[in-house]
């Protein structure tokens, strides 16, 4: 079947305009970043772009150009930061950090997401002024059982005891937990006020991190039609898919289809701006809610959102080399490799479009690329493209501006896709 | 004229002309495409008949469930009546009268909490969310109509397309409103295949700040499948009082009886079209539904309109206190919530969280008349309606000019 993705205005334009490139490509659009960005600049919050999920400058440029920060977790993103003109008082640091990174951030005075007591202690030790938010590894008892970052709550009095001996000042707290609603969310705000409150009255900053979802399809009924599709399929004894458990759904012995579809993430469906006035409107306390808190109280909410920004904000094209029958069904071989595309909810990617458009019928197709590996397929299914690929076509792949091919760990091993900065309003 | 029964009846709409006197615009035709004369009230009555109407026959399921807080609700829970029933689960009701009326159609209304309609999968109480967790554990009781995304219903308004150019070839401009966005999509579609020189599209959304039943902002309509940026020649925004405007405008002078989205579209390309050169341009807006579903929402919005509504209307003028010219022997109330008050009270001033004072003013004064008050808030924009009920109440109250914010070093410990 066809999933359509959501496609940016400016991206259509573009594909609707121009030839693409003969060589496997990845276009990326600042410009939907900035529309992006544009679609939420009236949340009263304070917005640190995550660099996390993109290496390009140009993406880091375009949210700086409108007035955002960036949330660096590494020397490097440090340095492009840098590099694309952005003052250190827009940068914050998170994520666990060595010693050296330390030693660049403090030498700036960069706003630093202290991500364990060692990480503090080394701080108290440089005895120099610092501004730290205290990562917590557990706010509540609802989240955050299960993760190697920031500090147990239970270690907040030692915190607090290797501040007090410091130069360092605490700002506020921190906590990214991935997906979160906007109820879990506003409890984590509701936590760390209660450490403002009884611990630490000069805090001013709740840090709620990202893990926001991004929108990617057309019409989000179309996964949970396919998901049905294979699940009826499997009852039946038959499987679509180029997986034996497709999406984490397996058939038991008595024949019943088990597992819970895991490849279309949660909450992928709604806008950046919905998530975020959904949390506004949450309670903290009694009759108070977040926008209350950051309306009435000195108190800012800080959101580093990567992915929820990023993801529709490139395209990769690959180069079709022929089509050929499997004994799972028809399978097109591009001129790529799987590490090309953003691994990033890679089962659930939308249909890619077949360019030049040409006759109209239908063709139901695996994608694979040319490593000599049996993973090498862009689609856990086959997708339906409207006729048959050949040589000198290319195919289209949306949604690849988070965590883009070049994030992948052995490109060294093959050939790299171009990069192409594209500007189209 | 007969009919078998009153899904056959739904289209051939006519087109009325708007008198120039009306809408004061030279040398452009405007004309009324009168949907609200469908049977069931509104342009959504097409949609009705293609999602479910012509494919009842091959729904299994033994009910239609569909997110909607109105006009399509209205028309499925008419169009369901005689084969299956009907569900409508939504958070958008905010008009009481919507609400009594699909109560009276028969619809099964399945009210969740909170204002977005979005698909959320992480939020137990999204409508969508909600209706598809239904379908996939139910499939044989439920069919989803899925308006936001389906194809269905733009085309069910290429037939709104062709009876326009059956009645005006060579159509100019057509614009509508922006809800899901498939009348438009629709009606454009099937023009700018059929007429050589196709029709300029327009769309029309209200503001950011706004509210109009139906209606999306321009942030909301990234969250209907069938919105498409590029598909519109023009996109035009206008206001909850635009709205209102020309909702009465159309009411009262032409006796075009419609709802506010019907007035926002006729006020916003009335607005643009009296800076254009036009010369003989035939002009079609959508009249897209009745206005008796929103005299709540006029009440709302515009209290001047009624009777009732009159005191609130003649509430005397907010009145304002500079910083420095608050006295110790008035009475200052802390308007913030009580973690503010508590974390950094603002000095001399008592904790009355504006919520909570709002609550009690609709009781009676809670302040004696001898005494002055004055009602502290960040900005002095939010205490602007207590200070003024206050008064209303013979009590000399104040807000503080541009707030507390400004002052802060004089109050912050």
């Amino acid at each position: 079947m066809t999933i359509p993705a959501l496609i940016p205005s400016q991206i259509q334009g573009f594909l609707d305009r121009h030839e693409i490139s003969e060589q496997p490509t990845l276009y990326e659009f600042p410009d939907v970043l900035q529309h992006n960005l544009d679609l939420i600049d009236d949340i009263p919050m304070q917005v640190y772009v995550a660099h996390k999920p993109t290496k390009s400058q140009e993406m880091i440029r375009a949210a700086h150009h409108e007035g955002y920060g960036v949330d660096v977790s590494s020397l490097g993103e440090l340095q492009n930061a840098e590099n694309a003109d952005i003052p250190p008082e827009e940068i914050e640091a998170t994520g666990p950090k060595n010693t050296l990174f330390i030693d660049e951030l403090l030498q700036r005075n960069i706003l630093i997401s202290v991500d364990s007591l060692a990480e503090l202690r080394y701080i108290a030790d440089q005895d120099v002024h610092a501004s730290v938010q205290l990562r917590v590894a557990n706010p509540t008892e609802e989240i955050g059982g299960t993760t190697k970052f920031g500090i147990k709550k239970d270690q907040l009095v030692d915190a607090k005891a290797i501040v007090e001996d410091s130069k360092a000042r605490v700002e506020g707290f921190h906590y990214h937990g991935d997906g979160l609603t906007a109820r879990l969310r506003a409890n984590v705000v509701s936590s760390f006020l209660s450490l403002i409150e009884n611990h630490f009255p000069r805090a001013t900053k709740i840090n709620v991190g990202g893990g926001f979802r991004a929108q990617r399809l057309r019409n989000p009924t179309d996964w949970s039609k396919h998901i049905q599709s294979v699940v009826e399929g499997l009852k039946q004894g038959s499987n679509e898919t180029w997986s034996q458990t497709p999406y984490g759904l397996h058939v038991t012995q008595d024949n019943t289809v088990q597992g819970r579809e895991k490849a279309m993430l949660p909450g992928t469906e709604k806008t950046l701006r919905s998530q975020l006035t959904a949390f506004l409107e949450e309670d903290v306390r009694p009759r108070t809610t977040v926008a209350d808190i950051i309306h009435d109280t000195d108190i800012s909410i800080i959101i580093e959102p990567g992915h929820a920004l990023l993801h529709n904000t490139a395209i990769a094209s690959l180069p079709v080399e022929h089509t050929k029958e499997t004994p799972n069904g028809p399978l097109t071989v591009v001129n790529a490799h799987t590490f090309m595309l953003s691994a990033h909810m890679s089962p659930s990617r939308a249909t890619p479009r077949l360019t030049p458009r040409g006759e109209e019928d239908t063709y139901e197709t695996f994608i694979g690329g040319l490593l000599c590996r049996n993973d090498d397929v862009f689609t856990t299914r086959p997708v339906t493209l409207h006729r048959q690929p050949r040589r000198g076509d290319n195919l289209v792949f949306f949604n690849q501006g988070a965590y883009a091919s070049y994030e992948q760990g052995t490109p060294q091993l093959h050939h790299r896709i171009n990069t192409e900065v594209v500007h189209e309003s | 004229m007969k009919a078998n029964n009153t899904a056959e009846l739904v289209g051939d709409t006519p087109l009325v002309k708007i008198d120039g006197s009306t809408h004061g615009l030279d040398g452009v035709r405007l004309w009324a495409k009168m949907e609200l004369l469908n049977p069931y009230g509104s342009v959504k009555d097409r949609i009705g008949k293609t999602m479910y109407w012509d494919q009842r026959h091959g729904i299994d399921a033994d009910t239609v469930i569909e997110s909607s807080s109105g006009n399509t609700a209205k028309a499925l829970t008419a169009l369901t009546e005689d084969k299956h029933g009907f569900k409508t689960v939504t958070n958008r009701i905010k008009l009481d009268t919507v609400r009594d009326i699909l109560t009276v159609l028969g619809a099964d209304i399945d009210e969740v909490p909170g204002s977005n309609e979005c698909p959320d999968p992480t939020n137990p109480d999204n409508p969508n969310e909600i209706i598809r967790d239904m379908v996939r554990a139910n499939p044989e009781t439920y069919y989803h109509t899925n308006q936001y995304f389906t194809d269905d219903n733009p085309s069910a308004h290429e037939g709104t397309g062709e009876e326009i150019l059956r009645e005006l070839p060579g159509v100019d401009v057509i614009v509508g409103d922006l809800g899901t966005a498939g009348t438009t999509k629709g009606i454009g579609r099937h023009i700018r295949q059929e007429q050589d020189n196709p029709a300029s599209i327009h769309g029309v959304f209200t503001d950011a700040a706004g509210y109009v039943p139906g209606g999306r902002n321009r942030n909301e309509l990234f969250e209907t499948g069938l919105f498409d940026k590029d598909f519109y020649d023009e996109i035009h925004e206008a206001s909850t009082q635009d709205a209102i405007d020309g909702m009465l405008d159309l009411i009262r002078k032409e006796g075009i009886l419609c709802g506010p989205t019907t007035g926002l579209v006729y006020a916003a390309i009335t607005d643009y079209l009296s800076d254009q050169e036009t010369d003989g341009v035939d002009v079609v807006f959508i009249a897209c539904d009745r206005m008796e579903p929103y005299i709540g929402y006029l009440k709302d919005n515009r209290p001047s309109l009624f009777t009732a509504s009159k005191q609130e209307e003649s509430l005397p003028e907010p009145a304002y206190i500079t910083y420095g010219d608050i006295k110790p022997s008035m009475v200052q109330v802390d308007t913030r919530v009580q973690f503010a008050y508590q974390r950094n009270p603002y000095p001399n001033s008592i904790n009355i969280p504006l919520k909570t004072l709002e609550s009690l003013l609709e009781q009676g004064p809670p302040f004696s008349q001898d005494e002055t008050v004055v009602l502290l808030c960040p900005e002095g924009v939010k205490t602007r309606f207590a200070t003024q009920k206050l008064r209303s109440y013979d009590v000399e109250a104040y807000s503080v000019e541009n707030g507390m914010n400004p002052y802060r070093e004089e109050w912050d410990d």
